[in-house]
């Protein structure tokens, strides 16, 4: 369904894309998993024809969305921002969104409270967006994207800075699309989304596409290494030995190296001449934080 | 284009308090105008008179009768005071002339001499002064006229009339009198005719009216071009950018709303100014339609230049109070234009306020027919396609400049 070849994009010295590759079967949830800066945004803004890449192509279904217009029609998307107007109700918003489209009159307003239904806000549907909380402005943000049913969608960053619940709610509704067939693009920098989501990762550094396949894939080719994950009390040690090690919490140490149980007893002794509390250990598989961590030697938070 | 002109102009109708406060802010300005420029609100009460002072050192005859003068003339009413006070009271500013007749001035107009009259006044008030210097001196010429006149006759009595018996001389006497003096009265020796203008018709009115409410335009159009740019920053531009709409339908879509709005905002003005003040909106309806047509096309396109210009609403804000209210000062919003010098009524023209007032000038002061306003407007639709033109440059190079 969505192709990219070659794509690159550079802002003066600074190289933000830097010949992308990639395919989107239809019905697949993609997921293009990176930190901030990783150029997820920028890929997005080329797909959506807004920004013109240097070089490289983007199709959808074989038509090229700089040389035809009506790919347009055929996608949405979900802009990391609250793309949506304060002053109108959230009905009003859809409505508007959706003449955009060219889905006009009833059918609009149908559709338009379809979507308030499904995303859970029906009974809000008249209230003025400038007065709903960040969850519900991220769903109607995401229902109007949906106005003229694309069947290509197109999301970035949609969870950004809103409560468990409400990403909760989110993730239910994309699940709902996925099982409908549609094609999913999704960017985030939450492992957690893309592992419980995702049938295809894309995980991007540097405007580059590092690693790609399947999250089962992705674990056989790049996570040789097993998580040691201490928790401790006190202060924590900036260095232990050779290890590569990580705080994802406060009071919590990520060490990530191969054959763990054989060397679990290296690490507590390593611990223990820092001065590390230690009050609990467990062995983890390897994560999409730890194959990122493998590839880059940076955590996705970095 | 007409989706985006739709939602914007339903966001402004909808604020029912800002859309009361964007016609009330026009209104007051309109009204506080109308009464500055236009005398609305005095009914048919005089103005409040200019006080002058006068000393009187000479207290004869003479000097009394030149003050009697003074005093009559309407607008005008002479205070005695004393020559120390009348220096004070001009200096203070709560006086702004003094007219000093000093000792001698009778004995100086029997002889002919130079009369010993002095007006003190006050630099910063230098037009009312002019006139009252005019009025004083003509009186005092009138006064010096009639006794030059008196002599003359008096010497022509006795050099030919003198042997004649009383009565006859006295009758001699009354028909030179009768035909020397008789223009004395300096008003009566022109007739005054209205070309222009009326006794219905007020200028200041019109000036207040006009003037008011395209400034005040400018400001509410230049606030719709703006909405651009917070547009721009919400990030609601990319997405609608994402849209199957054209890049410039946005910018089309302002000026739409900013037009409808425009209309709509100077027919309320008209029908305000005709509900509270009477001016006849009636009198030419088609060229007070295409009028309010051309001006609101020509502010609409300024108003989506202003936003235009800039990248950020901050910028917007200040550039456009500035442009505007320069504009406006230039254009003869806020003073008319005969008050300025001639090197800015000259630059009037580069401004839309001046094409805008002089042609609702047109139709309501001089009442001129469908004809003398076409120029006008086509001088603002010019105008217009320009500025346009211009906006769809830097709307380009700054609106749709994303990243």
């Amino acid at each position: 369904m969505l192709t990219i070849s070659n794509l690159t994009k550079s802002f003066g010295d600074h190289v933000a894309v830097d010949g992308i590759s990639l395919s989107i079967a239809k019905g697949m949830f993609y997921g293009l998993l990176g930190p901030n800066g990783a150029g997820k945004t920028t890929t997005i803004q080329m797909i959506s024809s807004i920004l013109p890449p240097d070089s490289g192509k983007i199709s959808v279904d074989g038509l090229g969305v700089y040389e035809h217009a009506s790919v347009k029609m055929h996608m949405g998307i979900v802009p990391q921002e609250i793309a949506l107007y304060d002053e109108l109700t959230a009905l009003e918003n859809l409505i508007f969104w959706g003449n955009l489209y060219a889905v006009h009159g009833k059918t609009g307003k149908d559709r338009a409270a379809f979507l308030l239904d499904w995303v859970g806000l029906a009974d809000r549907r008249h209230d003025i967006v400038k007065n709903y909380s960040g969850g519900m402005k991220r769903r109607v943000n995401i229902a109007a994207a949906l106005m003229h049913d694309p069947g290509l969608i197109v999301m970035d960053e949609p969870t950004v800075g809103i409560d468990p619940q409400s990403r909760n709610k989110i993730y239910e509704l994309l699940d709902e699309l996925h099982h409908q067939g549609k094609t999913i693009l999704y960017t985030t920098h939450y492992m957690e989304e893309a592992e419980r989501m995702c049938d295809k990762i894309g995980i991007i550094d540097k405007g580059k596409i590092i690693a790609e396949g399947s999250l089962d894939e992705l674990k056989k080719a790049h996570a040789q290494e097993e998580n040691i994950v201490i928790h401790f009390t006190g202060e924590a040690v900036s260095k232990l030995g050779n290890y590569v090690i990580s705080f994802p919490e406060p009071q919590m140490m990520t060490v990530v190296t191969p054959q763990a149980r054989k060397r679990l007893h290296d690490v507590v002794q390593l611990c223990t001449e820092g001065g590390i509390d230690i009050t609990g250990i467990d062995i983890h598989d390897a994560g999409l934080e730890s194959i990122f961590l493998n590839l880059t030697g940076r955590q996705l938070r970095d | 284009m007409w989706t985006i002109a739709k939602k914007d102009i339903y966001i402004f109708f909808k604020d029912k308090r800002g859309l009361f406060l964007s016609l009330l802010l026009p209104i007051g300005l309109i009204t506080m105008f109308a009464f500055a420029f236009g005398g609305i609100g005095q009914d048919d009460e005089d103005p409040a008179p200019i006080h002058v002072l006068y000393v009187d050192a000479d207290q004869t005859t003479s000097s009394k009768s030149l003050i009697a003068m003074l005093d009559t003339i309407p607008g005008i009413a002479c205070l005695s005071t004393t020559a120390e006070d009348a220096t004070a009271n001009i200096k203070s500013g709560d006086e702004m002339a003094a007219v000093v007749i000093n000792k001698g001035f009778e004995m100086a107009l029997q002889t002919g001499e130079d009369l010993p009259v002095v007006l003190q006044y006050d630099q910063s008030r230098v037009m009312e002064i002019g006139v009252l210097q005019q009025l004083l001196t003509s009186r005092l010429s009138a006064m010096k006229g009639s006794v030059d006149a008196h002599r003359g006759i008096n010497k022509i009595m006795q050099q030919s009339f003198s042997n004649m018996p009383p009565n006859v001389q006295d009758s001699i006497r009354t028909s030179l009198e009768e035909n020397l003096l008789q223009k004395e009265n300096h008003e009566q020796l022109i007739s005054m005719q209205e070309v222009v203008g009326d006794a219905e018709s007020n200028w200041g009115l019109i000036q207040a009216v006009a003037g008011t409410a395209i400034m005040m335009l400018l400001f509410s159009v230049s606030s719709i071009g703006k909405s651009m740019l917070d547009e721009k920053e919400s990030g609601v531009l990319r997405r609608l950018l994402q849209t199957p709409m054209h890049p410039y339908g946005l910018l089309f879509g302002k000026m739409i709303t900013a037009l409808v709005i425009a209309v709509f905002q100077l027919t309320i003005m008209f029908l305000f100014s005709w509900l509270a003040f009477g001016l006849d909106i009636f009198i030419n309806i088609p060229a007070l339609i295409i009028m309010i047509l051309a001006t609101s096309l020509a502010c609409s396109a300024f108003g989506v230049l202003l936003a235009s210009l800039v990248t950020t609403r901050k910028q917007a804000d200040s550039l456009s109070t500035i442009l505007i209210l320069f504009m406006s000062a230039v254009g003869g919003s806020m003073i008319p234009l005969f008050i300025m010098p001639v090197f800015m009524q000259n630059a009037a023209v580069v401004s839309v306020n001046y094409w805008s007032i002089q042609g609702f000038y047109d139709i309501f002061w001089r009442q001129a027919g469908l004809e003398a306003i076409v120029g006008n407007a086509l001088v603002l639709t010019g105008i217009s396609a320009g500025v346009l033109l211009i906006s769809m440059y830097f709307y380009k190079k700054n609106i749709l400049r994303l990243i």
